[in-house]
């Protein structure tokens, strides 16, 4: 018979709670599918025009650039490509890593109410995140399935290679969205500022610019870790040349999967102080 | 697996918890405590924060299978958090709990449920978040809507369901449990009658195979229930009993004894209200004890500043739910005055009070008649209260007190 023991002395061991997600973790898996099932189902029931309102804002900005360019208001040209091939395919993979950040929060937000009242493995929470990340990425890439299809891209064996990299800026928004979860749920602050901090940071990372255009001092924008990631799935999708090795990528992706277990480890642990604060 | 009864399901050793009263030195020290769970930090989690309170402090019990505790304790005693801490959620800040055995739930669960999604889609999800494979689900599917009674309306998005039909829904998912401890968190205030009764069948098929905890302020589910008390009371010290009644009483004990409205002309002025019983009187201790089975003596005095006619004096019984179940109104069998003027006591022996043991109040009445019509004097709600002290304490007020006997192989000719 099992026993539970919860008692205010025991420390939290991060190696105890690394093991005991990991024994729930099939659980937690399959719950969390199941809640995914569920909002993806649920999201757009009640609308006309449905998922299509997820790919409207990444568009709208695409748009914008690609009229600032073509009336020279503001010249880039360092791209390799189509300008509009471009930016849109910027915009479409930077859309998938915001919501990468803002999902986990608010997938724990929307589901406070159980979060304070039933005992589940808190992890199902981030894998549903994860799945409807994934739901609205696959979306945004049909969008950039369907550019390269009528811009009649060369499609190569190294065209493929954007799936791992797609994967790894989902992870890699993942983390910062878990790192933010604790602090985000006791100050609401957080979720207020993100939306305009992504905006920002859009700016920061090459997405409506090539990162050849940055000379000078702005060359310290591409120390950001999202910009090699999305830049080397941009370039693989685009058979553009590849400015990020795949050994960085892999560096990347080894340390976004480090951090995201770290993540998990946090979240368990914060989650009992954090319910005592969300008091629905 | 092992059933034997006497195995220690729960067992709860010196359990407090700490809480802020502000929202914002909350949000603070939850950074702190998050900061301090992360880096394993020694802060003493038993002293208490500025602005922090005990909202659980020092509870110890344990409970084996079979054994139900009722918990109850006015509203902030801390019951809600003592289950939270009992079901894992949140950690206490001194002691231990340990708890064996599947834990079980039984919390109104139609919070969780999308109202966009069909009742079926909401069950698989709520049926799977309490630990139920999707297969056990399949199994388990039809008793689930014939326990919710829900019948066709299963198809339809939960939007559309009344909120009895949603709260139907949500227990019968999780009355499917199989636990060897269940929580249960005041459900059955909710629903019509017909389901508070078969919620309740159901709680009672589960009280034998499993360690129960029932939160509650309804009492005389709580005296059906239950086999021990548990009170949380508000200067946090607990009382704990295996008699059940005393443990209501004391809770019933806790709440100022408030008076109700009171109408009347001002023909008729009440100088003084005062309960007897066994010679102790209500103007000497305060609240009267009767003993079940002994007499209660009432006595009204007033004074009639203008003549009444035909006075007569009628009282209602009221329980702690504020239910009226005894009334009296034989006034005229004993009394019948042409008119009275000045000061008058009004005086009612009534004998072998056979309430259950609780709080009770007297409503007080007095009408006059006059050429044949019925006027009302005064109606003083809830005038006066007393306690009834009784080892019968059960559903119902009225415990009748018959004589049983055994006739062995009775002859049918007699």
């Amino acid at each position: 018979m099992q026993t539970q023991v919860y008692s205010a002395n025991s420390k939290s061991n991060l190696w105890r709670t690394l093991k005991a997600i990991g024994k729930e973790f099939p659980v937690a898996h399959a719950l969390g599918f199941r809640f995914a099932q569920r909002n993806i189902r649920a999201r757009y029931r009640q609308s006309l025009l449905g998922i299509v309102w997820a790919l409207i804002p990444p568009l709208a900005t695409a748009a914008i650039w690609i009229f600032l360019n073509q009336k020279n208001i503001v010249s880039l040209n360092h791209t390799g490509s189509s300008y509009a091939l471009f930016v849109i395919t910027g915009t479409m993979l930077w859309s998938v890593f915001s919501n990468a950040v803002t999902m986990p929060i608010q997938s724990i937000q929307a589901n406070a109410p159980i979060l304070v009242k039933v005992n589940f493995p808190r992890e199902a929470l981030m894998i549903t995140a994860f799945y409807e990340i994934v739901f609205t990425s696959i979306i945004s890439l049909v969008i950039i399935a369907a550019e390269i299809v009528i811009f009649q891209i060369p499609v190569s064996g190294y065209t493929l290679l954007f799936i791992p990299a797609v994967l790894i800026l989902i992870l890699l928004g993942m983390c910062f969205g878990l790192l933010l979860l604790p602090f985000a749920i006791l100050y609401k602050d957080i979720q207020f500022a993100l939306p305009a901090f992504l905006q920002i940071a859009m700016y920061a990372t090459p997405v409506v610019y090539a990162t050849t255009a940055l000379s000078g001092g702005f060359k310290i924008l591409a120390l950001n870790p999202v910009s090699p990631v999305l830049v080397s799935a941009r370039d693989w999708l685009l058979g553009l040349q590849s400015t990020t090795g795949l050994l960085t990528l892999g560096g990347i992706g080894l340390v976004t999967i480090i951090i995201l277990v770290a993540g998990f480890i946090l979240q368990r642990i914060a989650m009992e102080i954090l319910i005592e604060r969300m008091g629905t | 697996m092992m059933m034997s009864k006497d195995e220690i399901l729960v067992d709860v050793s010196h359990v407090s918890k700490k809480f802020s009263r502000s929202l914002n030195k909350g949000m603070w020290y939850g950074l702190k405590d998050l900061g301090s769970a992360v880096f394993g930090s020694n802060q003493d989690r038993s002293i208490l924060r500025d602005g922090e309170f005990w909202s659980v402090k020092d509870v110890s019990f344990s409970l084996r299978r079979g054994e139900c505790l009722g918990l109850i304790g006015r509203n902030g005693a801390g019951k809600s958090t003592l289950l939270k801490m009992l079901n894992g959620l949140i950690r206490p800040d001194e002691g231990t709990i340990t708890m064996r055995g599947k834990i079980g739930a039984l919390i109104e669960l139609s919070a969780g449920f999308n109202p966009l999604l069909s009742g079926r889609e909401n069950v698989y999800v709520n049926g799977q978040l309490l630990g139920f494979s999707k297969k056990e689900i399949d199994q388990k599917f039809k008793d689930i809507i014939d326990f919710a009674e829900i019948g066709e309306f299963i198809d339809s998005p939960v939007q559309n369901y009344s909120s009895g039909m949603k709260v139907r829904l949500g227990f019968a998912v999780a009355a499917q449990m199989e636990p060897d401890v269940l929580l249960i968190d005041e459900v059955l205030a909710v629903g019509d009658m017909g389901f508070v009764l078969k919620c309740l069948n159901k709680m009672d098929e589960l009280r034998t195979k499993t360690a129960m905890i029932f939160v509650s302020h309804n009492m005389p589910m709580v005296s059906r229930m239950c086999s021990r008390i548990c009170l949380l009371k508000e200067d946090k010290t607990t009382y704990q009993s295996d008699d059940v009644g005393a443990g209501i009483t004391q809770y019933y004990g806790g709440f100022r004894q408030e008076s109700g409205s009171f109408q009347g002309t001002d023909k008729v002025e009440i100088k003084n209200i005062m309960l007897e019983s066994e010679g102790h009187s209500s103007s000497e201790e305060g609240l009267v004890t009767v003993h079940h089975g002994k007499d209660l003596i009432l006595t009204v005095d007033v004074i009639c500043h203008q003549p009444v006619h035909q006075p007569k004096m009628h009282l209602a019984f009221y329980d702690q739910e504020q239910r009226n179940f005894a009334e009296v109104f034989n006034f005229f069998d004993h009394v019948n005055a042409e008119e009275i003027v000045g000061p008058v006591r009004f005086r009612a022996v009534i004998p072998n009070i056979p309430f259950s043991q609780g709080q009770y109040s007297i409503t007080i009445g007095l009408n006059e008649y006059q050429n044949g019509q019925r006027n009302m004097i005064f109606r003083y709600q809830s005038a006066v209260y007393f306690l009834v002290e009784s080892k019968q304490h059960g559903w119902s007020p009225i415990q009748l007190n018959p004589v049983w006997e055994i006739i062995t192989h009775p002859s049918t000719h007699s």
